[in-house]
């Protein structure tokens, strides 16, 4: 058990460090839109991508300190159910950022920036920049679903570890 | 407070279930596809340029192990979340579901990791048949999340047997 989350904290690293590099790159695309006409649609890209990084920031430091203490034999501890929380929560944000944002708010401003406005010339002006347009659409709402699905698990093992935890506690005092 | 808490628990199994149906049904449609194209790339007359036969071979070999590996772990986890919404939480038969929830994702890992090797060969020789990086990108990122799913659920599968341990003797001390 110990090797699995020693890996499990190697994994967790390795997500940091690369996540954190790629949201750099994504930041500094949107900086540089900053200076151009699509100002808006940058800081609102910007906007997004900062909030989903400091989520999963947020959810992957609590997952390592979870994994520490696991190793420590404290499993059924207040801090844990914290920290699962604390991942439910940021998964969740970070999920609804990657999902809603570019769906909700920046395709809408990208069409009214090509002067498209109905929902038929909006489908069709998707479908025509496919390559370009509609591929990195797809791919934030699958990363949101996956993102979604791993928020509503630690929810779920939140839920659980608490009952779990109460049990520890109520016999701790029994003993 | 209970009643609330039991509500919650319903509604987050059930939603987790839909979400194993659609990445189901989601994955097999995705599969399919892959096992369409490369069907028909192996059939006689067609040939898909500097690409061989082998390796388009053992790509659908990986696919059908991933695919049946993962619609397999989905089936349990979808049973283990019915028995979670029935407030069975702490049984051995959650438990034995992790286990082998772990074990087949351990397996799509390695199976994806496997199927990577022509590709990573090919770009650090740079010999016949260029890809290109994201082909060598998309598996391993695949394996990775296989891996890292397989090993928390294997995690998860020895916290549950502690947690068991501890119900049955409260249970026993009450």
């Amino acid at each position: 058990m110990k090797t699995k989350l020693t890996m499990l904290q190697g994994m967790t690293g390795f997500l940091m460090v690369s996540g954190a590099a790629v949201a750099a790159y994504a930041c500094a695309f949107g900086v540089m839109g900053l200076q151009t006409s699509a100002w808006l649609a940058s800081l609102l890209g910007l906007a997004l991508t900062l909030a989903a990084a400091g989520g999963c920031g947020a959810a992957l430091i609590s997952f390592f300190g979870l994994c520490e203490r696991i190793k420590r034999g404290r499993s059924f501890e207040r801090r844990n159910e914290r920290a699962l929380r604390v991942i439910a929560i940021g998964c969740g944000a970070a999920g609804l950022c990657c999902g809603v944002g570019p769906w909700a708010v920046m395709l809408p401003l990208r069409a009214l920036r090509a002067r498209v406005t109905t929902l038929p010339e909006i489908w069709h002006f998707d479908i025509n920049g496919a390559e370009e347009f509609c591929l990195p659409y797809l791919w934030a709402i699958a990363i949101a679903f996956v993102l979604l699905s791993v928020g509503l698990i630690a929810w779920a093992l939140y839920l659980l570890m608490r009952r779990a935890g109460d049990a520890k506690r109520e016999n701790d005092l029994t003993v | 407070m209970k009643q609330a808490s039991s509500r919650m628990i319903q509604v987050v199994f059930s939603a987790l279930q839909a979400a194993s149906v659609l990445a189901g049904a989601a994955g097999a449609y995705v599969a399919g596809c892959f096992l369409v194209l490369g069907g028909a790339a192996l059939w006689p007359g067609v040939s898909v340029e500097g690409v061989p036969a082998m390796v388009i071979g053992l790509w659908m070999a990986v696919i059908v192990i991933a695919s049946v590996c993962s619609v397999w772990a989905l089936c349990r986890f979808f049973r283990m979340c019915g028995r979670l919404k029935e407030r069975r939480a702490f049984t051995e038969d959650n438990a034995r579901a992790l286990g082998r929830i772990g074990q087949l994702n351990l397996i799509s890992a390695a199976s994806l990791m496997v199927g990577a090797v022509p590709q990573v060969l090919d770009v650090a020789s740079r010999s016949s048949f260029h890809y290109g990086l994201e082909t060598v990108a998309l598996p391993l990122l695949m394996a990775f999340c296989y891996l890292g799913v397989g090993l928390c659920a294997g995690v998860l599968e020895k916290l549950l047997w502690q947690a068991k341990s501890l119900v049955d003797e409260n249970d026993g001390t009450v």
